[in-house]
């Protein structure tokens, strides 16, 4: 049994140094030669350094997606609620104000655009936004987005 | 076989050979077909390196890693050969192998 194990491990030894040897020399070593690629191992550390700044991100928008969920479920009788306009409920309760969007029941209107060559669609609910304003509205936002 | 104040048993014995042979097909121009007679040269001298600092009783790990490093240099390039020895030998003594 011993000599079984003891054979295993070499042979476990192997194929991990086999892999080793194939994942560093592609990401170190892609010359086949001592010198180490400095711009890999630097791309290398930045996405470790990225890491947990993703998990951060990927947990908060899963935080987010429950809350929202709890919002969209929360009235059941939509009659103890003030219709704004088409698709939209208010309530005031004591210090609260709860507004409800029914998104089925709101008319949108969709207005298409070209951003950097690919085109794109923008929905957004009829009446409150005209084209001309949005599109004037997306260029503020992608000029602000190149001054950062 | 005692050579001086060193111990030599038959497979230290049997890679010098080697290293010799080869030494002569280099010499000599002899086809090895695929092999490279450089590569193995510098092999059998790692080998003989690494066997100096292992005691007789880890022959079979060394044998296997030596089986499987010249037949893989078939296929690597050297450096990539000599990172796959030095990083199995390295495992061998981590996982207490050897």
């Amino acid at each position: 049994m011993q000599k079984l194990i003891s054979t295993l491990k070499i042979f476990l030894v192997l194929l991990v140094s086999y892999g080793v040897v194939q994942f560093v020399s592609f990401g170190f070593f892609p010359n086949n030669d001592p010198k180490i690629n400095t711009e890999k191992m630097f791309y290398l550390a930045q996405e470790i350094q990225k890491q947990p700044q993703r998990l951060i991100a990927l947990f908060s928008q899963r935080t987010n997606q429950k809350a929202d969920q709890k919002t969209i479920s929360f009235p059941e009788n939509i009659g103890s609620f003030e219709m704004v306009s088409k698709g939209v409920y208010a309530k005031e309760e004591g210090a609260k104000n709860i507004t409800v969007i029914k998104l089925g029941e709101v008319d949108m209107v969709q207005y298409p655009f070209v951003v950097d060559g690919k085109p794109i669609t923008v929905t957004v609910p009829a009446g409150s936004i005209s084209k001309e304003a949005l599109e004037k509205q997306m260029n503020e936002m992608k000029n602000t987005k190149h001054i950062n | 076989m005692y050579l001086g104040p060193f111990y030599f048993d038959t497979k230290e014995i049997f890679l010098i050979l080697a290293a010799i042979l080869i030494g002569l097909a280099m010499y000599f121009s002899w086809p090895l077909y695929w092999f490279n007679p450089r590569v193995l040269l510098l092999l059998v001298i790692l080998m003989l390196i690494t066997k100096g600092l292992l005691p007789a009783i880890h022959n079979e790990a060394f044998f296997i890693l030596a089986l499987a490093t010249i037949f893989l240099s078939l296929y690597l390039p050297l450096f990539q050969l000599i990172l796959f020895y030095f990083i199995s030998f390295a495992l061998f003594r981590l996982l207490k192998v050897i």
